[in-house]
């Protein structure tokens, strides 16, 4: 079912171009050769277009497919409509200079919005590569994360450039009911995104901040006491916050887990390594929250697998959040192992609730914390063979650690398709 | 409310724009013949 739907999306999307190439390939009367190219543009822009579709992120969509698979076809469309965009741009000629021009700099920027989002803001290249990931981390400090975002705005402005090259040449423009889908394309897409940023916020789950307490030395546990309780909270999920009325802090949006499975007070667990995250030492109690959510998968996963195979979360440091509220909701009616891996004694500041749920599992929940990482002939210790042949697998934590996790698990016979993950950074 | 008045503010520019534009089109056409 997963995969079906996953496909379905993926078609979809792809498949967004079609009415306008269909539209243009009926009215145009321009040589054949010279149409193919033209549809390869029309392809490529609408697929940039798509891709800003995706960046607004439904709440329902999420829950289909996941936010993993949103983002990764939002940089995959953006790949694919650099590369048409290129073979259109080399094989098609205009007599408008303006045009020329405008099509040029939509590609450029556009090649520069998307080589930098690859390495900045996918982990693509920067959780494969170790030694990428050591030059992001040091050019982080002169693009801060908010740099980033803003220039990867850029991708609003080829799409308004590309726009008015269409406009300008003559073997499109003269054709008036495409023209007219066209602009219904671009000015859908636009309004959609500014409905999701300007007016969608308006209608968020609104609370307080009720407890900030340092957890470790580099974690911190916020609460949020909200304003009515949010029936559609499921264990696991997570929400976008943006703190308000703290100029020190920002109005970004960032995406935290749900710690525990309380719908009337949310409590998050932050590991502050981030820029953003250790701003977040001097956020007050009383502090408004803005909550944009709750996104997540894990429950329905959860749901849909059997209620007597063993649920395995592996959490690697603040990773552990979400399968905490997993934990709790599970850990008196199904067969549990949680296997928690932090980097220093001190920062496994959960165990002691764990312990409780233990206490109070009737024998179902196991617990293993450990300071470093798990290897493979420990997990063939700690796991036995029933679980690795049916148990569902939770895995969360850094980028890199939870590649690292999944290889582990391939090696140890576990099925991908019972893999399931989610990265802490994105 | 606010929002509403939001949305009804942004409904009106898109189908604006969608006017202004379909204008803008008829004179390309013209212009090509």
């Amino acid at each position: 079912v997963r995969t079906f739907r996953r496909l379905l999306f993926w078609c979809v999307t792809i498949l967004f171009p079609v009415p306008l190439v269909v539209v243009y390939h009926a009215v145009a009367r321009e040589p054949d050769q010279l149409k193919f190219f033209i549809t390869l543009g029309l392809v490529a822009y609408s697929w940039w277009l798509a891709a800003v579709l995706l960046s607004v992120r439904p709440v329902w969509l999420e829950r289909l497919v996941g936010l993993p698979s949103i983002y990764g076809l939002h940089g995959m469309l953006g790949v694919l409509a650099i590369v048409l965009a290129f073979v259109h741009r080399d094989n098609s000629y205009s007599g408008n200079q303006l045009a020329v021009v405008l099509g040029d700099w939509g590609y450029y920027a556009a090649l520069v919005v998307l080589c930098y989002s690859v390495f900045f803001l996918s982990g693509w290249l920067v959780d494969r590569v170790h030694i990428l990931l050591t030059v992001k981390r040091g050019l982080e400090t002169l693009f801060r994360h908010q740099v980033s975002v803003w220039l990867h705005r850029l991708n609003l402005v080829v799409i308004v450039m590309i726009w008015l090259h269409a406009h300008l040449v003559v073997r499109v423009n003269q054709y008036f009911w495409f023209m007219m889908l066209f602009d219904l394309y671009t000015l859908t897409v636009l309004g959609i995104y500014a409905w999701k940023k300007w007016i969608a916020p308006d209608g968020y789950t609104t609370g307080t901040i009720s407890v900030s307490a340092p957890l470790g030395a580099s974690s911190r546990r916020i609460s949020i006491s909200l304003d009515q309780p949010e029936s559609r909270l499921l264990p696991g999920d997570f929400f976008f916050l943006r703190f308000e009325g703290d100029p020190a802090i920002g109005r970004e949006w960032h995406p935290f887990s749900v710690t525990d499975d309380d719908q009337q007070t949310v409590t998050f667990t932050i590991r502050q390594h981030g820029d953003y995250t250790r701003r977040l030492t001097g956020v007050r109690v009383g502090t408004r929250v803005r909550l944009e959510g709750p996104y997540g998968r894990f429950e329905s996963i959860v749901q849909r697998h059997d209620g007597t195979a063993p649920l395995v979360l592996m959490g690697m440091g603040a990773g552990v959040a979400p399968l905490l509220s997993l934990a709790a909701a599970h850990h008196r009616t199904r067969p549990l192992h949680v296997l928690w891996a932090v980097r220093e004694p001190d920062h496994a500041y959960y165990r002691d609730l764990l312990e409780q749920y233990r206490a109070a599992s009737g024998g179902r929940m196991q617990v293993t914390v450990q300071v470093g990482r798990f290897r493979h002939a420990q997990l063939a210790d700690l796991l036995p063979a029933e679980t690795i042949t049916q148990g569902a697998f939770f895995v969360v934590g850094p980028n890199p650690a939870v590649l690292a996790t999944q290889r582990l698990l391939r090696r140890l016979g576990v099925a991908s398709r019972r893999v399931y993950q989610e990265r802490l950074t994105m | 409310m606010k929002a509403r008045i939001k949305l009804a503010v942004l409904l009106t520019l898109v189908t604006a724009a969608l006017a202004v534009l379909a204008c803008v089109n008829l004179l390309h056409v013209r212009d090509s013949l």
